[in-house]
This record gives structure tokens, C-alpha cells and sequence, in this order.
């Protein structure tokens, strides 16, 4: 069973070709983190994967189900956490209203708000308002509020990169521990896999195309990285040149 | 002196107005928050042209065709340009793109109408002056009976839908990612249906231009940092109630008296001490 299949997907944003032939498979269950630099495509491929962005051609399946043609299933099978950036802290809610939000909308249980709280270190902050909240803490609830949702397959935007690194580490391993013990797949999309790296996930080197798609020790080789930051290789050195970010594979 | 001091204040004319005041400020108050959180403050600004559009082709039309009453074909033709700016928008266009665009062909449609009005109409002029300046001190009983039940119909359906208004304010993406697109513009155009509706009743009371304060300025209340809805409301019911006695007193147009004081108390103090996002 495939927890996702993504295969010659092309996407285009207005006239902008943000994802060019991208292709990969991950086995359900599996961790998938997709590394590349800003601007390289990673919302954009993880939108598509959810249906919210249509592809211009190429063929998608989230556990067998093209998410364009059947969005209520993928609903039912993925949690998503967005990016922190589209959110208005300042809107009136309390943290604990929050992280209920797929309890509210009858896509969850109440216990798993408690659960999602506690894994996240957020119990003592549950009755207090977003906006009174850090950076940190606030992405934290985003990161709640997914694992409030049952899922099958977890899709993680940036979920942590606001949050300090001793935090980062402890949270990745509980989310790896809930993962593994419940049989489920988890994609994250990061600038940062020190962390992750230790349970040996599978790692998509993205830039707009897929620079390389594997264990890591396969694909964090010196010529991948100087090809996903814009920078050139010389007798095993890197060069960065300061490029443009995102523009650097044509 | 006594005496008059009371009959001042048991004046009809002056109670009716309290009244209605009452319930347009407290409609206003709940639709500024709503317009807050939703950000849609542009479309609350640029319905007034549409106000004026639906107002005016209401009266034109009731001129020609004596069973429609203007206050209906006023809503329906509103309901109609939020219904156009849903529809833009769900091609693909900007919200505030099409928000303007609508605008446009409204303050079309309400130079035309009210141009119509004042030829057909001996009384055309008065008309475009009530739906500009309202008329709160001559409001009819049924007038007011409209008002409790719109002021009803609106709080209800924000009391309603208060929850799914913030969680999708909070985080459209991941409201439809949970409930869908199709459901998501659904909520969107329920609030500008609100929006709208709320519009010309206020229209109906205060005028145009004071509905316009009443839509906005309640939630820019500076001096309360954890923004809510009763106390707000508290506040712009006694700057409303104000208005309404010194515009008698000093004699002067409702609405101008209304946008003085909400811009003393709402504007200055933030002025004073820049205020961040609250
Ligand atoms: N709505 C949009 N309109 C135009 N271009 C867009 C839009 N959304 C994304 N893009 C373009 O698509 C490309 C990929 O963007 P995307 O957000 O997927 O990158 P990302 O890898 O997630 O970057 P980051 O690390 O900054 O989050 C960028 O070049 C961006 O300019
Ligand atoms: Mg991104």
C-alpha cells in the first residue's frame, strides 16, 4: 500500500512552472521530510498533494484516491498543518478552541485535544489566547491541532521553525513515537532535518524539480546540496555564489 | 424649565429615535466585529454606493410599479451584487478586485437611479436626502417593527455562525481544507449577505453615511485590548444616544454629529499613542 504516488506532476501558478516533472512514491507507513530553499515548490507540491492546488498534468493518488476527484476522503484520511504565515493571530480564540477545531467540525474526538495539547507541552496554556502567545508556542498549537485529527497521514508544512531547538528535538520525537506506535505516514516539509534525521526518514530534495529522493545517506551527497542552494562544487568543496534563491535549476 | 427638560426627553419624535438608534447601533456594533475578524472592512466601505443603488432603484421602481416596496427590491438588489462579488471571486479574481469592480457598475446604477427619482419624483430630492442623512426622529411604527426584527434576524445569524466565522478568519486554508471549497465560499457569502442586508437597514434609520460609522468604527475601540463584542457595543449605544440628543439640541444632521464623536473617541486616543494592532 502507497501512502502517496506522485508521478510526472507538473504544476503551474499563473505563468510561473513552480513544479516540473516531480515524481516519487512513499510506502504507507513511512516519513518523508521535503528539503529545499525558499521558493523551491514545497507548499505548492504539498497543496497539490491535498487538492487544493490543480495540476496542470501528471497523476497524484493519496492512498489510491486522486485527491482532485474525491477531496472528502483525503479530508478523512490526512491532517494539514498550513504554513504559520496565512494565519490572523489576532482573531479571538482561545487555544484550546483551536485545537478542537476538527472536534468542532465533526471530523474528531474530544480526547485527542487532550492528547494533541499534552504531546505538544500547550496543557498549561489551553485556556489562554492565541495572540497572547510566543512565535513557538504558537506554532505548537498549529502542530495540536493537526494531531487532533485522526488521520492516516500526517502533512506538516514548516511545523517548527519558529520553535527553539531544545523544544524542536523533543517535540520531533514524540511525533515520531505517536507515528511509529499507530502506523502512520508523516511528510514534513523543513529547512531543518537534524533532527528527523536519526530515525532515518526519506528525504525529497525539491527546487521546483526533484534533485533527489531517498534515504538520506543517499541523497545528502555534496553535488545535491550545491544543485538545491544555488552553489558549485569544486575538488569536494562547496562554493555558494548567491544566487537567487529558487532559480538556480532551470 | 423642568418641565420642558422632561418634555424634551418624552418627545415622540425624540423616543422614537432612541429606539431606533438603539437597535441600529447594536446591529452596527456586531457587524463591525464581524467585518473586523473577516477583514472585509473595503466591501463595508464601498457598499455604500451599492446602498445608495438599491435604495434609490427601490423607490424608482416603487414609483412605476406600486407593489414592490422599496425596502425589498432595496435587499434583493443587494443580495444580487454580493451574489456578484461571490461569483468574481470564485473565478479567480481578488476579493478586492471584485469588490471595486461591483462598485463601479453600483455607483453607476445610483447616479442613474437617483438622477430617475428626481425627475419622476416631486419628492424625489427628499428621498435621496433621507436615504443619504436617514430620518431617525420620523421613524413609523412599522419602521420600527422592521428594525427589532432585522436587528433579530442578524444577531441570530451571527450568534449562529460566530465559531465558523473566527476558526475561518483564523485560518481559511485550514477551514477548507476541513469543510471544503464549496462550503467555505458559502460562509463567505453569507457574511457579505450580512454585510449587506445589515447596510440598508441601517440605511433605513441613520442614513447611509451614518451607517457606514456604525459598520466600522465599534471594533476599532482602542482602549480595549481584548476585543469584545458587549462592551463595544455598550460604548457606541451611549456615543449613538449622545449623538442623537445633541444633534436635536444643537440641530444638526444625526449622522454628522455621530462621525464627530466616534472620531474623537475611536481615532484620537490611537492617534495619541500609536497603538499596534489592537
Ligand atoms: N499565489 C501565487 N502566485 C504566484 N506565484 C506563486 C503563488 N504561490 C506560490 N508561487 C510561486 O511558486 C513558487 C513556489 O512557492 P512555494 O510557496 O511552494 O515555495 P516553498 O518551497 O514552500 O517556499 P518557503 O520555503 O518559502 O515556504 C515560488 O516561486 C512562488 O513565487
Ligand atoms: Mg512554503
Amino acid at each position: 500500500m502507497k501512502a502517496v504516488e506522485v508521478k510526472d506532476l507538473n504544476v503551474f501558478i499563473g505563468e510561473a512552472h513552480v513544479l516540473k516533472d516531480v515524481s516519487f512514491e512513499l510506502d504507507h507507513p513511512s516519513v518523508l521530510v521535503i528539503v529545499g530553499p525558499n521558493g523551491a515548490g514545497k507548499t505548492t507540491l504539498l497543496k497539490t498533494i491535498l487538492g487544493f492546488i490543480k495540476r496542470s498534468s501528471g497523476i497524484i493518488k493519496v492512498f489510491n484516491t486522486d485527491p482532485e476527484k474525491d477531496p472528502g476522503r483525503i479530508r478523512n484520511l490526512v491532517s494539514y498543518m498550513p504554513q504559520i504565515h496565512n494565519i490572523d493571530p489576532f482573531i479571538p480564540l482561545k487555544v484550546r478552541e483551536i485545537v478542537s477545531t476538527p472536534v468542532f467540525f465533526g471530523e474528531s474526538d474530544p480526547d485527542l485535544v487532550d492528547k494533541a495539547l499534552q504531546i505538544t507541552g500547550l496543557e498549561e496554556y489551553a485556556d489562554r489566547y492565541f495572540y497572547e502567545l510566543s512565535g513557538g508556542l504558537r506554532q505548537r498549537v498549529l502542530v495540536a491541532r493537526a494531531l487532533a485529527k485522526k488521520a492516516d497521514l500526517l502533512i506538516f508544512d514548516e511545523p517548527l521553525s519558529m520553535v527553539d531547538i531544545g523544544s524542536r528535538e523533543h517535540i520531533i520525537d514524540l511525533l515520531m513515537n505517536i507515528v511509529r506506535k499507530e502506523s502512520i505516514s508523516m511528510i514534513v516539509a523543513s529547512h531543518d532535518v537534524s533532527h528527523c534525521i536519526k530515525y532515518d526518514p526519506y528525504i525529497l530534495l525539491l527546487n521546483k524539480t526533484v534533485i533527489g529522493f531517498g534515504k538520506a545517506r543517499e541523497v545528502f551527497t555534496l553535488e545535491n546540496l550545491a544543485k538545491i542552494y544555488g552553489a558549485a562544487t569544486l575538488n569536494g568543496k562547496i562554493f555558494f555564489m548567491g544566487e537567487e534563491h529558487g532559480s538556480s535549476v532551470r | 424649565m423642568d418641565l420642558q427638560f422632561a418634555n424634551f426627553f418624552l418627545n415622540p419624535f425624540y423616543i422614537t429615535a432612541v429606539i431606533g438608534v438603539s437597535l441600529a447601533s447594536i446591529t452596527g456594533s456586531v457587524v463591525s466585529h464581524l467585518v473586523r475578524f473577516t477583514k472585509t472592512q473595503f466591501l463595508a466601505i464601498e457598499s455604500l454606493h451599492m446602498i445608495l443603488a438599491a435604495a434609490a432603484t427601490g423607490y424608482l421602481m416603487n414609483l412605476f410599479i406600486n407593489y414592490l416596496y422599496p425596502d425589498i427590491t432595496a435587499y434583493i438588489i443587494m443580495i444580487l451584487f454580493m451574489i456578484m462579488v461571490s461569483y468574481m471571486i470564485s473565478r479567480g479574481y481578488e476579493e478586492n478586485m471584485s469588490i471595486a469592480t461591483v462598485a463601479f457598475l453600483s455607483a453607476a446604477i445610483a447616479s442613474l437611479a437617483s438622477y430617475g427619482l428626481a425627475i419622476y419624483s416631486p419628492i424625489g430630492p427628499s428621498i435621496i436626502y433621507n436615504i443619504l442623512f436617514g430620518s431617525p426622529f420620523f421613524l413609523r411604527t412599522t419602521d420600527l417593527l422592521v428594525s427589532i426584527y432585522m436587528t433579530i434576524i442578524v444577531l441570530g445569524a451571527v450568534l449562529i455562525l460566530w465559531k465558523k466565522i473566527l476558526l475561518l478568519s483564523f485560518d481559511p486554508e485550514y477551514f477548507e481544507f476541513l469543510n471544503g471549497s464549496r462550503k467555505t465560499s458559502l460562509y463567505r457569502i453569507i457574511v457579505y449577505i450580512l454585510i449587506a442586508v445589515s447596510g440598508i437597514y441601517l440605511t433605513r434609520i441613520v442614513g447611509a453615511v451614518a451607517a457606514h460609522i456604525l459598520m466600522i468604527a465599534p471594533s476599532m475601540t482602542p482602549f480595549i485590548k481584548k476585543i469584545s463584542v458587549s462592551k463595544s457595543t455598550i460604548i457606541i449605544l451611549l456615543i449613538s444616544l449622545s449623538s442623537v440628543t445633541l444633534s436635536v439640541i444643537a440641530n444638526l444632521p444625526f449622522g454628522g454629529v455621530l462621525g464627530i464623536f466616534a472620531l474623537i473617541f475611536y481615532v484620537t486616543p490611537s492617534m495619541i499613542r500609536s497603538v499596534g494592532r489592537h
